[in-house]
């Protein structure tokens, strides 16, 4: 017997999370279908001309960041609760299957559902209103910049499941507290770093980002060269990773 | 050295559970058991009593994998428990005092959950839904709390697991559904099966359990098949015990509820309660004679 990962195993676990929360996903779907509709419907018809690019892209992050961190801060809920971690902690299927459940529901399914529901919604309400001597534009989240999104929720995604299973209640609230004094605590120690290496007083600068600092009244700013871009997926990727080992590791060593 | 191949051989063949050194705590400071040792053979139903905070739940958790001992090692058919293996957890069905359903009848959670254990019996299940009186279509968290504890006792058993845990089984459920559970349970025990049932209801175990524990200052003080302890004590209800051999008393509605030292080599029925008030009040001659061969 394998006790890792088995895929039979691995596929009734899957099914079982289904069978047991649909009622609870497709709510949760409906919410988001009712928001982005009377979002949408707000800035299809009060705004004289169609959404622009930047606007969806906007709209597309901030809803895809928020939604989906709070559906994965909600993902391992059961194993905070007393009543239901006895049960799902002794189901006889490996921490690793239950881990690879939770992991991709919350990040793949609810990339796919987000993804196909944005797609919809906008789409249908931009093309019911006439929009004269106007071209419609819809974003393409896959092509390049914005397929970087993806990779930045891939991280926060990874954050929220390790608070998901680190706190023991207000999950969410409680990783983004951490995250955000994690934030503040890194660009400081960042900004610091950058101004030893470079040997002047530079404005605050949050990992990864370019530099900026003033010099004879006016501002400037220094980035790396696009060269450098995908090196920093990687790093995204690799502490992403990190975050989902921490994760499991700590839904191992679970108690009740 | 024979002997020892044999008498190891023995214990492992025999013994199901085996608690070695074993200490927790849910602080370092103040350990609920210290160096604990404890074997639990299959073919038996343990009765684990203890008073209210002793650890009898901690210890059951320890025994399945769900809290992990400071020191020390917990051990099913000779599988460590840390770390909950599959092939432990498959064997292992534990039922909380507590139970948790979900939104689903108890045909669609057996739908779901049953194929997880390999010896899970359809037809069984069905069998206990109907002696425990559970709709098998209603869905489960719209139910009593007694009904939602049946639905998952009948699972429970119908995993046909060979080791049944049960943390106070017996809360929340009428009389009539009293009587069902003692009978299924009397009647699953098998030579390959072990049943253990904590409580604080002694009553309820009356008759049916085999092998009592009690868990008491940190330790199991008492381990002891029912059977043995008859042999070696006798209960009974006595207008005057002046002259007898009492090692504990209690004054009860009809007179003096005694332990006293079976002399005669006859059997009385146990009183569970009262050896219980004995063991956990100190009678340390009562222990003594019980550990004498």
């Amino acid at each position: 017997m394998n006790n890792i990962f088995d895929t039979k195993r691995f596929g009734r676990l899957f099914i079982k999370q289904l069978a047991e929360h649909y009622k609870t996903y497709l709510m949760a779907l409906s919410v988001l279908l009712g928001v982005m509709l009377v979002g949408g419907s707000f800035f299809v018809y009060l705004i004289p001309s169609p959404l622009d690019i930047s606007t969806q892209v906007i709209l597309f992050t901030g809803l895809y960041m928020l939604a989906g961190t709070i559906f994965t801060s909600t993902i391992f809920a059961d194993v905070s609760n007393r009543k239901k971690a006895l049960g799902y902690l002794t189901l006889p299927a490996s921490h690793f299957e239950k881990f690879l459940v939770g992991w991709l529901f919350s990040l793949v399914v609810f990339t796919v559902m987000y993804t196909g529901s944005f797609y919809c919604i906008p789409t249908i309400l931009l093309n019911l209103r006439h929009w004269p001597h106007q071209h419609i534009y819809v974003l393409n989240v896959f092509g390049y910049p914005y397929s970087s999104i993806f990779l930045v929720f891939m991280l926060l995604h990874s954050i929220t499941i390790c608070g998901s299973l680190f706190f023991e209640k207000l999950h969410f609230i409680k990783t983004g507290f951490s995250f955000f004094i994690a934030v503040i605590l890194l660009s400081l120690l960042n900004t610091s770093l950058l101004e030893a290496l470079i040997g002047r007083d530079i404005y605050t600068a949050t990992p990864f980002s370019g530099i900026r600092f003033g010099e004879s009244g006016k501002d400037y700013g220094v980035s790396a060269s696009t060269a450098f871009e995908p090196m920093v997926a990687y790093i995204i990727f690799a502490v992403s990773i990190v975050f989902w080992v921490a994760a499991y590791h700590r839904l191992k060593e679970k108690q009740v | 050295m024979l002997t020892f191949v044999v008498y190891y051989y023995t214990n492992t063949l025999l013994n199901m559970i085996e608690i070695r050194n074993l200490s927790f705590g849910y602080t370092r400071k103040s350990l609920l058991f210290k160096d604990l040792d404890l074997s639990l053979r299959r073919g038996h139903i343990y009765g684990l009593l203890g008073k209210n905070g002793a650890g009898k739940s901690t210890l059951l958790k320890n025994m399945i994998g769900l809290a992990y001992p400071q020191a020390g090692s917990c051990s099913f058919n000779g599988i460590n428990v840390s770390g909950r293996p599959v092939a432990v957890l498959e064997e292992v069905y534990f039922l909380a005092e507590e139970v948790f359903v979900p939104s689903l009848t108890p045909e669609q959670f057996a739908a779901s959950t049953a194929a997880f254990y390999p010896k899970f019996s359809n037809a069984d299940f069905y069998q206990y839904l109907k002696a425990l009186d559970v709709d098998a279509t209603a869905a489960m968290d719209k139910q009593s709390f007694g009904q939602q504890k049946k639905a998952m006792i009948a699972f429970g058993l119908a995993t046909n697991t060979s080791l049944l845990v049960m943390d106070e089984p017996t809360n929340g459920l009428d009389i009539p559904s009293k009587v069902q559970f003692r009978k299924l349970i009397a009647s699953l025990l098998t030579e390959d099966r072990c049943i253990i049932i904590s409580t604080h209801q002694v009553r309820d175990l009356d008759s049916l359990i085999d092998t009592l524990l009690i868990l008491h200052d940190r330790e199991i003080v008492v381990n002891h098949p029912i059977e043995e302890i008859t042999e070696k004590i006798t209960f009974g209800v006595f207008n005057d015990t002046t002259g007898m051999q009492v090692l504990y008393e209690e004054d009860g509605m009809r007179g003096k509820n005694a332990i006293i030292k079976n002399t005669s080599g006859k059997f009385s029925k146990m009183d569970l309660e009262l050896f219980f008030n004995a063991v956990t009040t100190g009678s340390n001659t009562l222990i003594q004679i019980l550990k004498a061969d």
